[in-house]
């Protein structure tokens, strides 16, 4: 399972931030090839993008009406350990398919952090797991390079140089 | 025993003073300077600060003692004169502190100096008041009752 | 029949206007006054009904400051100056303004830290070295990198941060150009060197390397009377 693309969409459906990741060369691989650098997936159109947020947003609204009270998560308090838990009690969590697999993480501000990756081969709670923990380390970014930016508006596009550096770090480490 | 004390700002201005006798040797703590002396020693300090300004540049020393004297009028009725020593601490942000003391300081300078050190530390809590600018007199009468207990502990 | 006892309220004196009378402490226009003792203990025991700000103890071992609300005061400060600023220039005035105020505040605490090893510093050289180790440490938590003479000119020196605390969670736009929000650093770098009378004019400059985006140099520039008085005092 590899991170292929992150989204980050705002409470009120606008896309803040997207960006798609290079996949991972095997070790083995790496010295022949110098397309480390360029993204596994096709870039689209900033339109498209915005439109696919939208999109993903409704579905989630809708998503979270329908799910009946019974399946809803309980809203326990986390465990000690458990810092930065997700808000994404009732909503949509994850999408498996046999292309990619999709991700979602809500902050208490109603922010979400969408992920894409490739398909898992491994059982899928163990998937939600590595992935949440993905989307917490990326809000942890978030919560220091955007939200201690001055120069940031809350709602608006990230255009920080500093964030997109952390996360590229955080992702693909260089 | 008598003291004069003033702290003096960056701008030769000074921003707090007072007067005190010492404690020891069943002193009360009041001053016993003569009425002459007491409207002279604003003067002899001021005069001594272009002495403090020489040598601050010769020493890295803060502790500055004895480095200047004055002969003048002795305590109560008696006309005899008597000579007064200055002895002065500068902090690492060039404030004077600045006293006249009318016995030879080889008998107290380590009382001297640590009421000094006392001092400076009771300055500096004042300048870690937000409220506080440097160079603003320190109008606190806690500021005063500590620098007076002080002058009690050591002089 | 009650009228008896509000004569004695009325003019009973040692209950009225006592407190109003203490006001102890230094009064300029006044000079040193000398209370009564008893005077003096009245004032103690009003005074230390209340913990205030010299009961508290300096020689603290770990003096740390959480760095998200470091963060986010700055964050405010930043955005307080850039709503009263009409340009980048006077923003980083309002920055290094905000520093230069801290700047003596930091160094009496600092020498008054360091006991008994306290001492002036005297020399050019040796205060900027004290900026570099002992301010940034206690700021900071770390040294400086470096400290640079500059090759062209005798009266320029510089203190490089390879990766400033202060603009580490912060993007500059575009559109901002060159603003460096360690102006604010700067400020305190010269409210120091000021009241040690080296006088000098610091400001903060973005010099990115591979690897530090941040990389700031401090460039000091001190008053042409400074260099001089340093040449006659020890270079004789």
């Amino acid at each position: 399972m590899a991170i292929q693309s992150l989204y980050i969409i705002n409470k009120s459906g606008g896309l803040i931030y997207q960006t798609d990741f290079p996949l991972p060369t095997n070790s083995s691989t790496s010295t022949s090839t110098t397309t480390t650098t360029t993204p596994s997936l096709t870039r689209l159109t900033a339109n498209d993008y915005l439109v696919l947020a939208g999109t993903l947003h409704g579905v989630f609204a809708i998503a979270s009406r329908l799910t009946p009270t019974a399946v809803k998560l309980t809203k326990t308090p986390p465990p000690s350990s458990n810092i930065l838990p997700s808000y994404n009690n009732s909503g949509l969590r994850c999408i498996e398919t046999e292309q990619f697999n999709l991700y979602i993480y809500q902050t208490i501000t109603g922010l979400k952090f969408m992920i894409i990756t490739t398909p898992t081969v491994a059982d899928l709670n163990y998937a939600t797991d590595v992935a949440e923990t993905a989307m917490k380390s990326c809000y942890e970014v978030y919560s220091d390079y955007v939200m201690k930016d001055p120069f940031y508006e809350l709602g608006m596009p990230i255009r920080g140089k500093a964030f997109e550096r952390r996360l590229w770090e955080l992702i693909v480490g260089k | 025993m008598s003291y004069y004390l003033a702290i003096i700002g960056t701008t030769d201005s000074p921003i707090y003073e007072c007067e005190f006798g010492t404690h020891k040797q069943g002193g009360d703590g009041t001053s016993k300077f003569s009425p002459e002396m007491k409207e002279l020693n604003p003067f002899i300090l001021h005069s001594s600060i272009d002495i403090v300004e020489d040598i601050q540049w010769q020493t890295n020393s803060m502790f500055l003692k004895s480095f200047d004297e004055f002969h003048g009028p002795g305590t109560g009725s008696t006309s005899t004169n008597v000579n007064y020593y200055i002895s002065g601490f500068l902090t690492s942000g060039n404030v004077k502190f600045l006293m006249i003391h009318d016995n030879s300081v080889y008998k107290n300078e380590d009382s001297i100096k640590q009421f000094f050190m006392d001092l400076n530390d009771l300055y500096v809590k004042t300048l870690l008041n937000p409220f506080y600018k440097v160079n603003d007199v320190i109008s606190s009468s806690v500021f005063d009752l500590k620098v007076k207990a002080c002058a009690k502990k050591y002089l | 029949m009650s009228q008896p006892s509000d004569i004695i309220q009325v003019s009973n004196p040692t209950q009225t206007s006592t407190k109003s009378a203490l006001k102890g402490g230094y009064n300029p226009s006044l000079g040193p006054i000398q209370l009564p003792t008893s005077y003096q203990a009245q004032l103690a025991s009003t005074a230390s009904s209340k913990r205030n700000i010299y009961d508290h103890s300096l020689s603290r071992r770990a003096p740390e400051v959480n760095l998200s609300s470091l963060s986010y005061i700055f964050n405010v400060m930043i955005q307080y100056s850039q709503k009263n600023s009409k340009g980048i220039q006077e923003l980083e005035g309002k920055l290094n303004t905000l520093g230069y105020s801290i700047g003596p505040k930091v160094l009496e605490l600092i020498t008054l830290r360091e006991g008994k090893n306290a001492k002036r510093e005297i020399k050019l050289v040796e205060i900027l070295q004290f900026i570099h180790t002992q301010v940034w440490r206690t700021l900071f938590g770390r040294v400086a990198d470096e400290l640079e003479k500059s090759s062209e000119a005798d009266d320029e020196y510089m203190i490089t941060d390879k990766q400033p605390l202060m603009s580490e969670f912060i993007s500059v736009p575009k559109d901002m150009g060159q603003l460096n929000v360690n102006a604010f650093v700067a400020g305190i770098i010269e409210g120091i060197l000021d009241v040690c009378y080296f006088q000098a004019s610091v400001s903060a400059h973005t010099v990115e390397t591979p690897g530090c985006p941040n990389r700031t140099v401090f460039f000091i520039k001190f008053d042409r009377d400074v260099i001089e008085r340093e040449n006659l005092r020890f270079h004789k």
